[in-house]
């Protein structure tokens, strides 16, 4: 258990929101499916609690960036599956952005040295 | 609702879509090879604590405070239902507070709030000549000329008389209809259209002009079965022919809280005033004034152009009358009211104590309850301590009391809503008739709402003293002790004892105001009247002056018909009155005694005298008392030398102490077709009798016999040896027997007339009894309730004290007097209390001063005597403690 925690990383305020963009990108999905995702595309490195995806999804739901259906499964359970909307294309485009100018800010103040050489 | 259901439904799709995340984990785990359980665990495990992802969840929809007070709502509900009989007593206590003010706020709401039902009624006035030297309101017709055609002030300005009555005939059997006279501005000042025919003509106003008649929307349906056709009709009043040119609105109200059947034009003189043979003897007629303000113009400039323009009146009007008048006129005596505070003048003063008087219930009300409260928050305490523990922030704390106490106050406002509407059935019933506008007082939207606000923030002023205690509840002391003497308990007993203080020094207020009250009312029935008024039947009968011109017609009429009455059998004595006691439909005259120095006119107090004019029965059917010489009798006909008796008041006012006035002769006018002046002889003595009720002075009164000087209209008196009531009909036969025409009208006992007197008086003391009675009841539970929770907490204290030697007396004492103490402050405060606010009740009182000291003794002893008897009981309990079992309490 200690050692799972050890490697999570927390995620800092408006990433997850980032990151469940993103995962919509690639197609609809439930909630499950973007949790997993996340995880499998951070090679297991981003654990999202539900304690965090669920606000978030409700969140983003209300803020109209994304859209939800309900939808039969395979095994004949209603399903709630989001879907990026036009705004949440948008916002998640604003979002990378700011991201990547925060990765490189911080990426330069961690080395300095690299950035003055490169 | 729609909300609550929309909610629902995402608390359903929430629980689905985790349902399914859960699965699809487990279905995962499953798949990699875990035994069943292994995955459901696993999932559950990762996926955390569901409530609380559920409630985060939530958070983000932005409803969290609906929520919230739901799930406080549902909290509280369910602690109320644990301590039911806490909840049925505060609901209970808060339902009479907020019942009492309900109801006198949609009294006070109708007759003092409300605007008048008139258009744009800010503007209207009410406008007369304050009179000092005979201290009243007079307005006569050259005054009113002079106001109408020089005022810049008003748009508009109309005079209405007195109320007048008519009799009906031609329509149905004979009846007698309410009224005034009215200028033909009236319906346009108040901005009244008839809703049907026209309003009054100018022509119809002046002293020749046609007679035309306005029919009040319930005469003209019961009367004239809402014929359409009756515009143009000429119907008979006092056997003069009428045409019908409107009717009034239904919804019209006529000033001054009198009923108006039918309105007729005023036709008025420019002046008022006749002298013949340079001798005045004025008859001048009041004249009520009502005006409408033009825009821009203030009550204070039409008042100050009013005062310039009765200079004018008085300075064109012949030299011997300006002197009076002067005084009537003065600068500075003319009087401008808005017409709204005019109508409600005389019951406002009232109506204002009472307001006040509910709203010191409710805040009993609410100390009681808080009281209960506190006492329910101490034992709640390690409940709140917990909740604290966990995390519950102090607001979410406050939050829930405060839920808990405006869920109860609201309940009480409901049970209140329901106890008002049976007050205000009760208030339609037993408030005095002088109450303008009392009609419309009902459970209206205004007063909804403001019953609604009046709960919310009682149950906001009850809950905040458990908040505020809660505040101080340490946690770890609360949890670690088991004993109740935690830190808050020091501050709940503060707070009660304030709060039983307070609440004996309201009711002591209460109480003072109710103690003046009932005493003024015993004063004013403890006067004599006069006569006595037990078994006396009365009814009036007016003879209409076209049949009955000469004064020989009436007298004979009168004459007869109290002959006929004095046969019935049952009647002991018969007589006839112009006037009678209690009534204000006197007439003045000025007199002139022979052998006196002759009155001057210009001097203030002219001397003047009440005139009646009596049958010889009326002495033996009222019992008035005589003093000196001879009453009137049979002797004193039509062709006798004129007689008189006189009242002791007038033996006091006109004649020197070691005068006889029996023999004296004096001069007055005895009314309409008397043919002027008369020199009377006065051949006797009467007691005083209250001309214009209770309260009022005496007049000076000179009373001619009837069978002389008799009057077309005449007060029947009938003294009766069986009950007054029975005999009505009989006297309407015989009545109807000499002239089928003649109506019978304002048939009523003398004790109904008396009863009738004092019913505001009655009124008033009653209501302030019944709510300070309440009060007090209030405050004697509060002082009971403090007191068993003081002795709660100190019973292993006396447990000590009796195992050391005390004995059970001084056990009792001391609790006695620690309740004692706490009573005299707050009588201390209530008494200094109430000298400041009695005095706003002053108009109220009658014979009693604001202050009046046996009252506040009285009180005081009786708050006293309460807090006595509310402490006994604790305090006993407190004496029986077994100290074996006292020590072993916690």
């Amino acid at each position: 258990m200690g050692e799972q925690y050890k490697n999570r990383i927390e995620l800092l305020q408006g990433t997850l929101d980032l990151l469940i963009l993103q995962t919509l990108m690639w197609g609809p999905q439930h909630g499950y499916g973007v949790s997993q995702a996340i995880r499998a595309n951070s090679g297991d490195l981003l654990q999202v609690d539900a304690g965090s995806l669920y606000p978030a999804l409700h969140r983003l739901e209300k803020q109209k960036w994304i859209g939800a259906d309900w939808k039969i499964s395979e095994n004949k359970q209603e399903v709630k599956v989001y879907r990026l909307t036009a705004a949440g294309r948008k916002q998640l485009m604003k979002e990378r952005s700011r991201w990547e100018q925060i990765s490189d800010a911080i990426g330069g103040v961690l080395n300095p040295a690299k950035k003055e050489g490169a | 609702m729609k909300l609550w259901w929309l909610w629902r439904k995402r608390e359903r799709e929430l629980e689905k879509e985790i349902q399914h995340h859960l699965r699809m984990a487990e279905t995962e785990r499953a798949e990699r090879g875990a035994s069943a359980r292994d995955a459901q665990a696993g999932a559950r495990r990762e996926f955390g604590n569901v409530g609380l992802v559920k409630e985060v969840t939530r958070d983000t929809w932005g409803w969290r405070w609906l929520e919230d007070l739901y799930e406080d709502t549902r909290y509280g509900l369910r602690n109320l239902r644990k301590s039911l009989g806490f909840t049925v007593v505060t609901v209970l206590t808060l339902a009479l507070g907020i019942g009492a003010n309900t109801a006198i706020f949609s009294v006070v709401d109708a007759v003092l709030f409300r605007a008048l039902p008139y258009r744009d009624a800010a503007r209207l006035v009410w406008a007369t000549n304050f009179v000092s030297s005979q201290g009243q309101n007079f307005v006569f017709t050259d005054v009113y000329t002079g106001w109408r055609t020089q005022n810049q002030a008003f748009e508009n300005i109309a005079a209405y008389s007195d109320p007048a009555e008519f009799t009906l005939t031609g329509a149905g059997t004979p009846e007698r209809l309410r009224g005034a006279n009215v200028t033909a501005s009236f319906l346009d000042v108040l901005g009244v259209t008839p809703q049907a025919g026209r309003d009054f003509l100018p022509e119809e106003d002046q002293p020749a002009g046609a007679k035309a008649v306005m029919l009040s929307d319930g005469v003209w349906r019961s009367n004239f079965g809402a014929d359409p056709k009756v515009i143009g009709r000429v119907i008979a009043l006092d056997d003069a022919p009428f045409t019908v040119v409107g009717v009034l609105p239904r919804d019209f109200e006529f000033l001054d809280n009198s009923p108006a059947d039918v309105l007729v034009p005023f036709q008025l003189a420019a002046s008022s005033f006749e002298v013949s043979n340079g001798k005045m003897m004025g008859r001048v007629m009041p004249l009520n004034i009502v005006a409408r303000l033009r825009k821009g113009a203030t009550i204070a400039s039409a008042k100050s152009e009013l005062n310039t323009i009765d200079k004018r009146v008085a300075e064109g009007l012949p030299a011997n009358l300006r002197r009076l008048l002067g005084d009537m006129t003065g600068q500075g005596h003319a009087q401008v009211f808005l017409l709204h505070d005019h109508e409600v003048s005389n019951v406002r003063p009232a109506l204002l104590v009472l307001l006040g008087a509910v709203g010191f219930v409710l805040l009993i009300a609410c100390a009681n309850v808080a009281n209960l409260q506190l006492a329910r928050a101490a034992a709640r305490e390690k409940e709140v301590a917990v909740r604290r523990a966990l995390g519950a922030g102090r607001w979410r704390l406050a939050r829930l009391f405060l839920t808990e106490s405006t869920t109860m106050a609201l309940s009480g406002g409901l049970a209140g809503l329901l106890l008002a509407s049976w007050t205000i059935r009760l208030i339609h019933r037993f408030a005095p008739a002088n109450i303008p506008h009392l009609q419309s007082a009902w459970l209206d939207v205004r007063v909804l709402v403001f019953t609604l606000v009046v709960s919310l923030a009682t149950g906001i002023l009850f809950g905040l003293a458990p908040v505020l205690t809660a505040f101080r509840v340490s946690l770890s002391n609360t949890l670690k002790e088991s004993s109740p003497q935690s830190g808050a308990a020091a501050g709940t007993r503060r707070a009660q004892r304030a709060l039983m203080v307070t609440e004996i020094a309201l009711s002591f207020v209460l109480l003072s105001g109710a103690g003046l009250l009932v005493k003024s009312f015993h004063q004013l029935t403890a006067i004599e009247p006069g006569f006595d008024p037990h078994g006396v039947l009365t009814a009036r009968v007016a003879l209409p002056l076209d049949q009955y011109q000469s004064l020989d017609s009436q007298r004979a009429f009168f004459q007869q018909l109290v002959e006929r009455l004095q046969t019935l059998p049952g009647v002991a004595s018969a007589g006839a009155t112009a006037s009678i006691p209690l009534r204000e439909n006197l007439m003045l005259s000025t007199i002139q005694i022979v052998g006196h120095p002759p009155a001057d006119f210009g001097v203030p107090n002219v001397p003047t005298a009440s005139i009646n004019s009596v049958t010889p029965g009326y002495i033996a059917a009222l019992r008035v008392r005589l003093v000196e010489g001879r009453f009137l009798d049979e002797r004193d006909g039509a062709n006798a030398p004129s007689s008189v008796v006189v009242n002791q008041a007038f033996v006091q006012r006109y004649f020197e102490k070691k005068e006889d006035p029996i023999g004296k002769r004096l001069i007055a006018n005895l009314g309409p077709k008397t043919g002027g002046p008369q020199t009377l002889t006065i051949v006797g003595v009467i007691g005083n009798t209250k001309q214009r009720g209770l309260a009022s002075d005496i007049m000076p009164e000179v009373t001619a016999s009837a069978l002389e000087w008799p009057r077309s209209w005449m007060t029947l008196v009938l003294r009766t040896s069986i009950d007054p009531v029975s005999l009505v009909s009989a006297v309407r036969k015989q009545v109807s027997d000499l002239d089928r025409n003649l109506p019978v009208f304002g048939v009523q006992t003398m004790d109904d007339m008396l009863s009738a007197d004092v019913a505001s008086a009655r009124f008033n003391a009653g209501a302030l009894a019944g709510f300070a009675g309440f009060a007090v009841l209030l405050a004697a539970v509060g002082i009971y309730g403090v007191m068993v929770y003081a002795v709660s907490q100190r019973t292993r204290e006396m447990g000590v004290r009796l195992a050391l030697g005390a004995k059970r007396g001084d056990i009792l004492g001391m609790i006695l007097n620690q309740g004692l103490r706490l009573a005299l402050i707050g009588v201390g405060l209530g008494l200094a209390a109430s000298f400041g606010l009695t005095r706003l009740m002053s108009k109220l009182l009658f014979g009693v001063k604001p202050s009046d000291p046996e009252t506040f003794v009285l009180v005081t002893a009786a708050l006293v005597a309460v807090a006595v008897v509310a402490c006994m009981v604790p305090a006993r309990r407190a004496m029986r403690v077994d100290p074996v079992i006292a020590l072993r309490y916690e």
